[in-house]
């Protein structure tokens, strides 16, 4: 692989960016008045260059001083040097790539590794959520994000775990090949894997997908990163669905960030019992537009799919089903229940009911979940 | 003078003969212990001393040396107390030489001259040698479990002595007894209203000595379940009765009025047991742990996701081969240790996780710390795995009365004396290439499993231990000798995939 050529004003922004406490409000006031690289000379020489505006709340002495002390560090050379070697490719403003060319808040750069005409390609839907998701919004995620994938929408999500991980499971599931549809957006630098426990998914994305951040290489996890994260995945959808939130949740400043831009925001629907939906209700009274699955948002989107609709594939199964599996199947339909709920509501030995339920698990009718029975 | 006494010691659960050497010569009054004697068996000297005086006997002004051979081995505990003063009396003159020809004795001695009772007095009783065996009162019944004609329960030294200087009466023989009525557990399966799925899993872990995994919020009735459980196994055999005695005499455990153990031991250790305290072990005297305490019974695992992963882990060994091998500085010795373990836990540390209602306040981090403790093989080694839900709130309260622990008894029984005439312990025990001979499976139950295991859903071990269930299923259902496709597919539903739902998306 040939060294990518950076111009002078990337290598300086690259070496901003990797100071420390830089985000991108302050990058933006910095270098409001003066070019990059004037202010990395100017920061070398030991001193801030001169800003017309005041500078952003929170911004005191001791910053710019730790800024003066970490601009000569040899880790900015280091991580500009292991673009290359870590496949990284850097998209600037400048490159016919750059999707930010309307967005308020745009990053300064882009690390990419992967495949990276994901950036322009259109549709694409962000699927978002809290951490603390429950095993049903998961499921929705995982499905919703299948879907989207076979019709060829890229999902966008941060990588996350929870919801966010869950939907890019999804669209893995749907694509075996190498090239998934598959956006991450993630706040460290593309070397620093987090959530730990997100390795595997980290690289898949890398490497079939695209995987972005703005953070050069290096940059360890910081509480203020998620959010800036956020924008970036409201900046790169066409539409933002969040799955599950809590009332207060990284989702919903995603949320937030796609209003800000004229993003559709999307919600699905959860019980008003559970806290892990309180958030996403929340945005439904103000009035969001519910989903139920990846079927309602191809249709949003103008997409057909070409699967069977749900109704044909019933029809086609209910044929070969026995009279008690076609009793279950309708018992399921309100539902997920217990065998021992299903024996009784249809009047058999749980003996029988066990075989039964297990035989059509092995069809795909049923899905045995944990105690529970229910319908796919 | 020299008089020698037969005794023993106990080692793991055996127990090794020692021969009690007394000698008694002029010289400075003096009394020394030697061959390995560890605190409490030097101690003998002054109980002795003390029980010889109040039972109006002489302690020896003279030169008194005991000698325990062989001396290569460490003797410990009080049990020799009494075949040291039963020698000195010879050696000492009080008594004649020819009386304690023949005689064996064990028994801890108390200042007043009682005899006490000792652990592990079937072990030593069996491994004493002599015609007659003086042991205390009240462990006489279960000695005599191994030496039905020789034991003779005595309850004071006085007693011994005037029957020995032939003015008193001989202590009576001690009888064991197989025979009464079995005193069962007093839980019955009758008190767990619904669960209908969890009762049939219970009733096939009964008839087929399989682990069983319970996973479910609290409140579902998983320890009642377990509880139960050795209420529903049969009697043990004789074999087994024999070494759960053992055991139970060691471990100093209640045991059974007529001396003879004969209801599967059920035990179920808290948590914060320590590695020795569940699989054995202990220094210098290696004592037996719950797995040993539970052999041919119930090992329950309550709150399973509490234990450390390193006591589970331990258990991987003992479930795989029915003894452990406990081997420390000072020896080695093998304990009996072939237990059914039933497991119960919460689907996470709150242990609401799993439902769809969103209430688990766990995180992904602490749920996924908590479902490791389970290891893959360890998991691996429970055929029956079910989750257990909630019952319905109105069968709780007028739900109709449910099978009593006695009716399920009978099937149970049934059940097992079906896999007894193959040739097999149990059904848990089958081995892989008696598969094919004793449950064929039927052309339906055949397609189901290739099914199955086009999936993903099953391993290769996973489908022989499907078979094994399935065979239970059916000595359950009929006795039939094929292994029906109803048969294979409640095996497969009943070995899910506990806690799947909760594992990460990664």
């Amino acid at each position: 692989m040939t060294p990518q050529q950076l111009d002078e004003n990337a290598v300086a922004l690259i070496r901003l960016l990797g100071l420390p406490g830089m985000g991108p409000v302050r990058l933006r006031w910095i270098t409001s008045s003066c070019s990059a690289e004037e202010v990395v000379d100017e920061l070398l020489r030991g001193r801030l260059p001169k800003v017309s505006s005041n500078p952003p709340r929170a911004m005191g002495q001791d910053v710019t001083q730790q800024w003066i002390e970490a601009v000569g560090d040899q880790s900015a050379y280091a991580a500009i040097e292991a673009l290359d070697a870590q496949s990284v490719e850097v998209v600037t403003p400048q490159s016919s790539l750059w999707p930010f060319a309307n967005d308020p808040e745009p990053p300064a750069l882009l690390f990419c590794r992967g495949d990276t005409s994901l950036l322009t390609r259109r549709p694409s839907v962000a699927i978002v959520g809290t951490r603390r998701c429950t095993s049903l919004g998961r499921r929705v995620a995982t499905s919703m994000a299948e879907v989207l994938a076979k019709a060829g929408v890229v999902v966008v999500s941060g990588l996350a775990l929870g919801i966010d991980g869950a939907a890019h499971s999804g669209a893995f599931d749907a694509a075996a090949g190498q090239h998934v549809p598959a956006l991450g957006v993630v706040a460290t630098g593309l070397d620093v894997v987090y959530p730990k426990r997100h390795k595997a998914l980290w690289n898949d994305v890398g490497e079939r997908g695209l995987l972005v951040s703005e953070a050069p290489l290096g940059v360890d996890p910081s509480r203020w990163r998620f959010p800036a994260r956020n924008r970036i995945i409201a900046g790169l959808a066409d539409l933002v669905v969040v799955v599950e939130s809590h009332v207060k949740g990284g989702a919903l400043s995603t949320a937030d960030e796609a209003i800000d831009r004229g993003v559709p925001v999307l919600v699905v629907p959860g019980s008003v019992l559970s806290p892990a939906s309180s958030g996403t209700n929340a945005l439904l009274m103000d009035g969001a537009l519910p989903v139920r699955s990846g079927h309602d948002i191809l249709e949003l989107l103008g997409l057909t799919y070409a699967e069977e609709p749900a109704g044909a594939i019933e029809a086609n199964t209910a044929r070969q089903l026995s009279p008690v599996a076609r009793e279950v199947v309708a018992e399921l339909a309100a539902g997920s229940v217990t065998v021992d709920e299903l024996a009784g509501a249809t009047n058999r030995s749980v003996q029988e009911m066990l075989a039964l339920v297990q035989t059509l698990a092995l069809d795909d009718v049923v899905v045995i979940d944990g105690s529970r029975v229910r319908l796919p | 003078m020299l008089a020698i006494v037969s005794s023993a010691v106990v080692e793991g659960v055996f127990g090794r003969p020692v021969s009690v050497e007394v000698h008694v010569s002029n010289g400075l009054p003096g009394f020394t212990v030697v061959g390995l004697p560890d605190a409490s068996c030097r101690e003998a000297r002054d109980r002795v001393r003390a029980a010889l005086l109040s039972s109006g006997l002489e302690w020896p002004t003279r030169r008194v040396t005991v000698n325990l051979a062989p001396s290569g081995i460490r003797k410990h505990g009080a049990g020799l107390d009494l075949p040291i003063a039963l020698a000195l009396l010879v050696a000492s003159g009080q008594l004649p030489p020819e009386t304690i020809l023949k005689l064996g004795a064990a028994g801890e001695l108390g200042l007043d001259g009682s005899i006490r009772p000792v652990p592990g007095l079937v072990s030593i009783a069996d491994a004493t040698a002599g015609e007659e065996l003086i042991v205390p009162a009240r462990g006489a019944v279960e000695a005599a479990v191994v030496r039905p004609d020789a034991v003779r329960g005595a309850s004071h030294l006085r007693e011994v002595f005037d029957w020995l200087d032939g003015q008193g009466l001989r202590p009576s023989f001690a009888v064991a007894s197989d025979e009464g009525e079995l005193v069962r557990p007093t839980a019955d399966l009758a008190d767990v209203r619904g669960q209908p799925l969890a009762r049939y899993a219970l009733e096939l872990a009964a008839a087929g000595g399989h682990h069983l995994l319970m996973v479910g919020p609290p409140g579902g009735g998983k320890t009642m379940l377990a509880n139960r459980l050795a209420g529903l196994l049969p009697a043990l055999d004789a074999d087994d009765a024999l070494v759960c005695t053992r055991v139970h005499s060691v471990c100093g455990l209640k045991m059974a009025e007529g001396g003879l153990v004969r209801i599967p031991p059920f035990r179920a250790p808290h948590h914060g047991i320590s590695e020795v305290g569940m699989i054995g072990g202990g220094s210098p005297v290696i004592r037996p742990g719950e797995v040993s305490a539970s052999h041919a019974g119930v090992l329950f695992l309550d709150e399973m996701g509490e234990f450390p992963l390193k006591i589970l882990d331990s258990l991987r060994q003992p479930v795989e081969d029915g003894v452990i091998r406990i081997t420390r500085a000072s020896g080695s010795v093998l304990l009996p240790a072939r237990f059914q373990l039933v497991g119960a836990m919460n689907p996470c540390p709150c242990g609401l996780g799993g439902g769809d209602d969103g209430l688990c306040r766990c995180s992904d981090a602490s749920i996924d710390r908590y479902v490791r403790r389970l290891s893959a093989p360890l998991l691996d080694r429970f055929d029956l795995r079910i989750d257990v839900a909630p019952p319905d709130a109105s069968l709780l309260l007028a739900g109709p009365p449910e099978e009593s622990s006695d009716v399920v008894r009978e099937r149970v029984a049934e059940a097992r004396q079906r896999s007894r005439d193959r040739g097999y312990r149990s059904n848990a025990d089958l081995p892989a290439h008696a598969l094919d001979d004793v449950a064929p499976l039927e052309p339906e139950a055949e397609q189901l499993l290739e099914r199955a295991l086009k999936k993903g859903e099953l391993t290769g071990r996973g489908l022989r231990r499907i078979r094994t269930v399935a065979r239970t299923i059916v000595d359950l259902d009929d006795g039939g000798s094929t292994i029906s496709v109803s048969a294979v597919a409640r095996a497969l539903a009943m070995r899910s995939k506990p806690l799947q739902s909760l594992r990460g998306a990664a």
